[in-house]
């Protein structure tokens, strides 16, 4: 039943574009089938030819989760061809949406220039709803803020400020 | 007439690389902007291994950079394919019922 029963098999491909020094987190198998708006006609006009569109049109992915980014490997067939590669930094990424139903976990990274949407079924792989769900919850953490380089401290207020008092080390207070 | 040497204008750097130092996946040099140093490809954008010799090029570029390989769409012929299967389904329909009457 599931798409890959090796991890390391699986964990193996991503090696080839992996940055000197990343380490490999979470590993999940992912895929996104075409609209089902658009499928149903087909179904409609033959059930069978539908089914094989519909198999035709799924995109499979294997996504990563690294201890500096999120890689997402597009592939074909068993040995994992590599299609496309794409990448999002764990801060500074575009909004990302993620929801666990009973069989799906959905991710949806909200980038204008890689969008990215897939659902991991729960046996795609071994553990695969656990990876699926560790690699939404880092993409889902609050963003670094840009700091600001000279952080503005709120004045306090005209009767309450204290008199400049400079503290020596070892002076009593 | 004084002679003038023409040095051409040094590569912007652009934003930092999110991911700070990195090696190029296209050209495997080392550089911190988003923008390679040495190909001035975006080191973050979309990309895809040459079925040739399997070096990175960008998604949006139709031949790749090193071989010279042309990049072929796979709806090229999945969608040829599934126009095929939809005819042969409805011709066989059609056949079956003209040999049940």
């Amino acid at each position: 039943m599931a798409r890959f029963n090796d991890p390391n098999f699986v964990a193996a491909a991503f090696h080839p574009y992996l940055q000197p020094g990343e380490q490999l987190r979470n590993i999940a198998f992912g895929v996104k089938q075409p609209s089902i708006w658009a499928m149903l006609p087909l179904f409609i006009l033959a059930v069978l030819p539908g089914a094989i569109a519909t198999a035709l049109l799924t995109k499979e992915y294997l996504v990563a989760l690294t201890d500096r980014r999120v890689i997402v490997l597009r592939f074909k067939s068993s040995k994992i061809q590599v299609q496309e590669v794409m990448d999002y930094p764990l801060s500074g990424h575009a909004p990302v949406q993620s929801s666990m139903g009973s069989v799906f976990a959905h991710i949806r990274i909200n980038d204008p220039v890689k969008p990215f949407v897939a659902k991991f079924h729960r046996m795609g792989m071994n553990g695969n709803r656990e990876q699926a769900m560790a690699i939404a919850a880092a993409l889902s953490q609050p963003q670094y803020q840009q700091q600001q380089p000279y952080p503005q401290q709120p004045y306090p207020p005209q009767g309450q400020q204290q008199p400049y008092q400079q503290q020596y080390p070892g002076q009593p207070r | 007439m004084s002679y003038q040497q023409q040095y051409p204008q040094p590569p912007t750097p652009g934003p930092p690389n999110p991911y700070g130092i990195i090696v190029c996946p296209f050209c495997g040099g080392t550089t911190s902007t988003q923008h390679c140093n040495w190909c001035g490809r975006d080191t973050t954008a979309p990309r895809r291994p040459c079925p040739n010799c399997r070096r990175m090029a960008l998604v949006y570029e139709p031949v790749c950079w090193n071989c010279g390989t042309k990049f072929k769409s796979e709806m090229a012929w999945k969608i040829p394919l599934i126009i095929l299967i939809f005819i042969l389904a409805i011709t066989l329909s059609v056949v079956i019922k003209l040999a049940m009457h």
